[in-house]
């Protein structure tokens, strides 16, 4: 406990670019991930999510920029690796190449090898908790038993960062509850960094501490998660006078939604702003992390008829 | 490099084992059914099947580079261990055949034939065994299913074809007992005269190009 509570490295990325063929996926992003915090990054799919954490953590190349952990480089540094855990999604990629191979067993052998602080009493405790057969390929188990996998690695590796990228996909809601209680066990008794990168925002809002927003290749978010819900609202009302009290206090207008002479709008602002739309007569109605991240990225598609 | 090595030779052990185990099979069916049957001649063949096997086992390496490397290990230390458990599946098959050919005594051995021809022959057989661990070993790095197809198969093709090659060169060794005289045709004799060295510097290529693709090996979304 005290030996992760002790660290203090950053993780920081800085003008990182990588394309894939014609396609630019990440477009000079700049992060700096923070000792003892639960990190959320979310974003659509495809945006780079996974690209960018195998890049943070010298499994993928980039075209441009910098990665470093405590000031020095990440890619083939060993001192960096060993204090960086990023436990991937077992898909199908992972399934054609090796990883879903492997038997259940071995995959956390591996662990154990290469992750300097792994607590192997941890781990089975964690395998037996969720039931898992380690004799077993990986790839032969379910979806949410695969997840379970990916969390177990990532929990008894003790790594100062751990990231777990969609580590509840496919588990169903008890046991997603389950894995949300353990991260924030594990969380405070050792105060380790975690970066957990999921679609099931709702859920997992309450864990995250700051959050990171990646659209269209650049984080665009990243700051407490309070702060960020915070500043936004609902302002809803008559068409007109939604329109007019929006442009006298200038907050920011994200997405509509209209039916008929009433208007609903996801609004960006500041609380003195919010107080002059409530003064006005409108209602005023606080957004959830999900619904403001729709409005931030949906760029339109969630109004989208097919 | 110590933990990478400790990842990977579990699976070299597993599969020695299972190569063992095969060894004893055609070794024991040998003395029951003599050796001039089916398993006399799969025993005969041992000391090229080895060479074989190290060349298919290299190419399987990559599913366990995605492990390593999703684990934080390095590229260099990862490529080699994968040598140097190359090397000690190499080792331990020619030590198995040599067993199998002292324990069935008499045995007509296409590479201890080949050995009797001297040195150059001797040095041949096993330059071409590091050739087919070396173009095995790249083509477990063409890993990319969608951009590197046809590469990924011209190379595992290049692999069996030396595979073959050195099989069928060792039963026309046996056959002919002539590696150096009759057997190639007259205008690559240059090649046969430094063929210790063409070969080492083809190994040399292939190692250094499998070498590359390790240093920038990723592991794959």
């Amino acid at each position: 406990m005290s030996e992760n509570r002790m660290n203090e490295k950053f993780l920081v990325a800085q003008g990182i670019e990588k394309s894939y063929g014609k396609q630019t996926v990440l477009r000079g992003v700049n992060l700096q991930i923070q000792p003892g915090c639960i990190y959320g990054l979310i974003g659509r799919n495809g945006v780079g999510k996974t690209t960018l954490l195998g890049i943070l953590t010298g499994q993928n190349t980039h075209d441009a920029g910098t990665v470093t952990y405590g000031g020095q480089p990440v890619w083939e540094n060993p001192a960096a690796l060993a204090d960086i855990c990023f436990s991937r999604e077992m898909n199908s990629a992972a399934a054609n190449q090796g990883r879903g191979a492997q038997k259940v067993k071995d995959y956390l052998r591996a662990g154990a090898i290469f992750y300097p602080r792994w607590d192997a009493d941890y781990a089975a405790r964690l395998v037996q908790l969720f039931k898992l057969d380690t004799k077993k390929q990986i790839m032969k188990l379910s979806k949410g038993q695969a997840s379970m996998v990916t969390i177990v690695l990532a929990l008894a590796s003790r790594a100062p960062i751990t990231i777990l990228d969609e580590p509840v996909a496919g588990m169903d809601v008890v046991a997603r509850e389950q894995f949300y209680r353990l991260l924030l066990d594990d969380y405070a008794e050792t105060g380790r960094t975690f970066i957990v990168s999921t679609h099931i925002i709702e859920e997992a809002a309450n864990i995250f501490e700051r959050v990171v927003i990646l659209d269209e290749g650049r984080v665009i978010e990243d700051c407490p998660t309070d702060e960020l819900v915070d500043q936004f609202r609902y302002v809803s009302g008559e068409e007109a006078a939604v329109t007019a009290a929006l442009q006298s206090c200038g907050a920011q207008a994200l997405s509509a939604q209209s039916l008929g002479r009433h208007k609903m709008l996801a609004v960006r602002g500041s609380a003195a702003q919010f107080a002059a739309l409530e003064a006005a007569g409108l209602s005023v109605e606080p957004m959830s992390l999900q619904n403001l991240f729709v409005a931030l990225c949906g760029h339109g598609d969630e109004n989208a008829k097919g | 490099m110590l933990k990478t090595l400790r990842f990977y030779i579990k699976y070299t052990f597993v599969l020695l084992a299972g190569y063992a185990a095969f060894v004893a099979l055609i070794v024991a069916g040998a003395f029951i059914t003599g050796l001039d049957g089916l398993f006399g001649t799969y025993t005969s063949m041992l000391p090229s099947m080895g060479v074989m096997f190290v060349g298919i086992f290299a190419m399987t390496t990559s599913g366990y580079l995605d492990v390593a490397l999703s684990m934080g290990a390095r590229r260099t230390h990862c490529f080699w261990a994968v040598e140097l458990c190359n090397l000690l599946e190499a080792a331990v098959m020619v030590l198995l055949a040599i067993l199998a050919r002292q324990l069935l005594g008499g045995l007509p051995d296409p590479v201890g034939v080949l050995y009797d021809h001297g040195p150059k022959a001797w040095l041949c057989i096993w330059l071409v065994g590091a050739l087919i661990l070396q173009t095995g070993l790249l083509a477990s790095q063409i890993r990319d299913p969608r951009k590197q197809r046809f590469a990924r198969v011209a190379m595992v093709f290049c692999t069996m074809i030396l595979m073959v090659g050195v099989t069928v060169t060792s039963i026309l060794v046996v056959l002919d007992n002539a590696l150096v005289g009759g057997l190639w045709p007259a205008g690559l004799a240059w090649l046969v005269e430094h063929l210790p060295l063409v070969l080492a510097a083809a190994a040399l290529v292939f190692g250094f190009l499998a070498y590359r693709q390790y240093r920038k090996a990723v592991v794959f979304a």
